[in-house]
């Protein structure tokens, strides 16, 4: 059956990629997400050809979310102190008192299908001003493909 | 229930401004004319129009604490007086509002020679509300900023409900320019409409007035918004079938506050006139209960 999809239909599920059983549980205040999948075209043009050939490169996929804050037990900032980590100790400025973890993210259509990846969370950012809702910005980049799509 | 007709709303002003740091010249002070000048743009060829208005009260203060060397009499650091504006800028002081709106050299203050020049702040410090004349009608409108919180899933727009708050409106009254004391409910000065022609091109002072805006009054029972506005626009229009008219469009900046009770009063002197806090702008207000 065809049908149209907007916001109402989406969600973001996610859960650290290291956990004993890591199943994806939806995320909170989430406004936004997005993915890109990008395919680099490796050139095997050679001399005499008239148009351009090209193999298969690498594939890319990132995307992003945006989620508002809403508490520290909020997806939110379960989200961005992935990325944000704290030094071990004060005497030792260059190292953190963990590592950051991989994070699988579920970026569901209800009705529809879901993606599913293992990601990087690449960067994380948060910024207040007057007559904003405090939100988290999130970029990640997926680790290897895709785990699963459906969609 | 009752029903409330717009006659008894009314429009109250407070003359505001922001200090000004200025080179009082010695040479600029004629005390035969009871006038004197100041540079409001020094070293600039182009002359800059006086930020100041006439019917301002206006406090001159020296800026390094050393007693103020203009008005006749005065020692303190520094003084306050309304003022006169000519069309060359030249500055006369008086005692009251009235007699500064009318300007003439007759009422102005007497002033004192410096003997060298002075570095002094300049402030428009009025303490007493005085009402608009000749509004036909004005309008305030209130708003709260909102910023859709929806989340990914929902079916329903939801907002956060702590949104900025916001306030606009517009005062339409028949221009005038000359002074009129209010005669009818009010027993303050008047303001005219003339003189937001003058505030929202007034320089370096910037053009905000505090303002009572008042919804109903009978007796003690005052209804009134109180609020810190900026004047943003005048329009006026030009009909020779039709009286000039004023639109004077304002927004208000920082709280809004919605009262009930008595306008602030002020303890006053055997003169009638204000005691003036240290700290201006300001007198010593009544504080009244209804």
């Amino acid at each position: 059956m065809s049908n149209y999809y907007s916001g109402q239909q989406g969600s973001l599920w996610f859960c650290p990629a290291n956990a004993s059983y890591p199943v994806p549980v939806k995320a909170g205040q989430v406004t936004n997400w997005s993915i890109q999948v990008s395919q680099s075209a490796l050139d095997t043009t050679v001399l005499e050809d008239t148009d351009t050939t090209f193999i298969n490169g690498l594939r890319t996929t990132t995307g992003n979310c945006r989620l508002y804050y809403y508490g520290t037990n909020s997806s939110a900032s379960q989200l961005i102190r992935t990325i944000l980590l704290p030094r071990q100790n004060s005497n030792e400025p260059g190292i953190a008192a963990s590592t950051q973890q991989n994070v699988i993210f579920k970026l569901k259509v209800d009705g529809a299908g879901e993606i599913e990846a293992e990601a990087l969370i690449t960067s994380g950012a948060m910024a207040m001003s007057i007559g904003e809702v405090l939100a988290v910005d999130i970029e990640f980049q997926v680790q290897g493909a895709i785990k699963s799509v459906t969609i | 229930m009752s029903v409330y007709l717009g006659d008894n709303g009314s429009v109250e002003i407070r003359r505001q401004g922001e200090p000004v740091e200025v080179e009082l010249l010695a040479q600029d002070v004629d005390v035969d004319n009871r006038r004197f000048g100041l540079d409001w743009s020094p070293g600039d060829i182009d002359t800059v129009p006086s930020p100041l208005i006439t019917g301002d009260q206006v406090e001159f203060k020296t800026t390094n604490g050393s007693n103020l060397v203009l008005v006749s009499g005065e020692s303190d650091e520094d003084v306050t007086r309304w003022v006169h504006i000519d069309s060359a800028g030249g500055i006369r002081l008086y005692s009251n509002y009235a007699d500064a709106i009318n300007g003439g050299i007759e009422t102005a203050v007497e002033l004192s020679q410096p003997s060298s020049n002075q570095t002094i702040t300049v402030d428009v410090v009025n303490v007493n509300y005085s009402c608009l004349a000749q509004i036909s009608d004005y309008e305030i409108t209130t708003n709260r900023d909102t910023v859709n919180v929806t989340e990914l899933g929902e079916e329903f727009k939801r907002f956060y409900d702590q949104g900025l708050i916001s306030g606009q409106g517009s005062i339409n009254c028949i221009w005038d320019y000359k002074f009129t004391a209010c005669a009818d409910r009010y027993t303050e000065d008047a303001e005219v409409a003339n003189y937001f022609s003058q505030l929202v091109i007034r320089f370096k002072e910037g053009s905000r007035f505090k303002a009572l805006l008042t919804i109903f009054r009978q007796g003690a029972q005052w209804v009134w918004y109180e609020c810190d506005c900026i004047c943003t626009s005048v329009g006026m229009s030009f009909n020779p079938t039709e009286v000039i008219r004023s639109q004077i469009a304002f927004i208000t900046t920082g709280p809004i506050q919605l009262k009930q009770g008595q306008p602030p009063g002020y303890l006053l002197q055997e003169d009638g006139f204000e005691i003036l806090l240290e700290q201006p702008p300001g007198a010593i207000e009544l504080e009244s209960s209804v």
